[in-house]
């Protein structure tokens, strides 16, 4: 395996799959891709009078987002050679493009959504369905201590 | 020592899924764990019970199954050790039972007749929906 991809949102369950895929990249030796999608959401953009920069204001939220997942990799497994990618678009159909240029793809069972405990989210659905390569779907952390 | 699990159904994709999980239990130095389910279907048993020799020649059908399973890994990485589970009861509920301690879980995509895109099948699905562990999804062919 030489590139493996994780996609990162800032959710907990984000933080996870990043662990999982950074201990996965220094077994397998290989690179770790760091991909964290940003849009702005189709309401804020029909609400009108949008600022021109909500655009940098997301974009910079996403940057931060992966910056703070390399750290997280940096601390874990320092060894492995960590890349970040911030990408316009919907996280699903980024991941799933992305798994056009990876041998493996990791992300979290779902995002910030507010959903029951073990519902698969419909990021990680679209990715498992659709991905070129193989896709771990990594649960989050079990609740209390 | 963590176990990688996969489900052995004499299927195409099961086979994709023990080259993928022996594989990753050779880099990780994990034990793979073959798991297979078998039951008499209830139109065999027609409302009755059975005879013993019909429910040994489906335990044995899937003891086969582990058992040819167990001779691939043998081939494709030598060096992990194995362990086999053959249970009785339906598929997804077996799998999702002995499984439940294992470092990750290994599922395929399959064919799915009439539709382009490989699909999940009720085994994955029942894993994807219920199980608390990490799960890789593997697509059936190789990128071309």
């Amino acid at each position: 395996m030489k590139t493996i991809v994780v996609g990162v949102d800032g959710s907990p369950g984000s933080q996870v799959a990043v662990e999982f895929a950074a201990r996965e990249a220094a077994a397998h030796g290989a690179t770790l891709r760091i991909v964290s999608a940003w849009e702005v959401p189709p309401t804020v953009l029909s609400s009108g009078g949008v600022a021109p920069d909500i655009y940098q204001s997301f974009e910079g939220e996403a940057r931060g987002i992966a910056s703070d997942a390399a750290a997280q990799v940096a601390a874990l497994e320092p060894t492995v050679p960590r890349e970040e990618r911030v990408v316009e678009g919907h996280a699903g159909n980024a991941l799933v493009d992305e798994s056009e240029s990876a041998d493996l793809v990791v992300i979290g069972r779902r995002g910030h959504g507010s959903l029951t405990e073990f519902l698969l989210g419909s990021i990680s659905h679209q990715v498992a369905d659709h991905a070129k390569c193989p896709v771990v779907i990594v649960p989050p952390a079990p609740a209390g201590g | 020592m963590e176990s990688i699990a996969v489900f052995v159904n004499g299927s195409e994709e099961a086979a994709v899924s023990l080259e993928f999980g022996a594989h990753e239990a050779a880099i990780r130095r994990a034990t793979l764990r073959l798991v297979a389910a078998w039951d008499v279907p209830s139109s065999i048993l027609g409302g009755g019970v059975a005879g013993q020799e019909v429910y040994d020649e489906f335990r044995e059908t899937a003891e086969k199954l582990v058992k040819d399973a167990v001779a691939r890994v043998a081939e494709l990485e030598p060096s992990v050790a194995i362990e086999t589970r053959v249970v009785k009861g339906q598929p997804g509920p077996v799998f999702l039972e002995e499984s439940r301690d294992a470092a990750l879980i290994v599922a395929a995509r399959k064919r799915h007749a009439g539709i382009k895109e490989l699909v999940l099948g009720s085994v994955s699905k029942h894993i994807l929906n219920n199980s608390e562990r990490p799960v890789v999804v593997v697509p059936l062919l190789p990128r071309a």
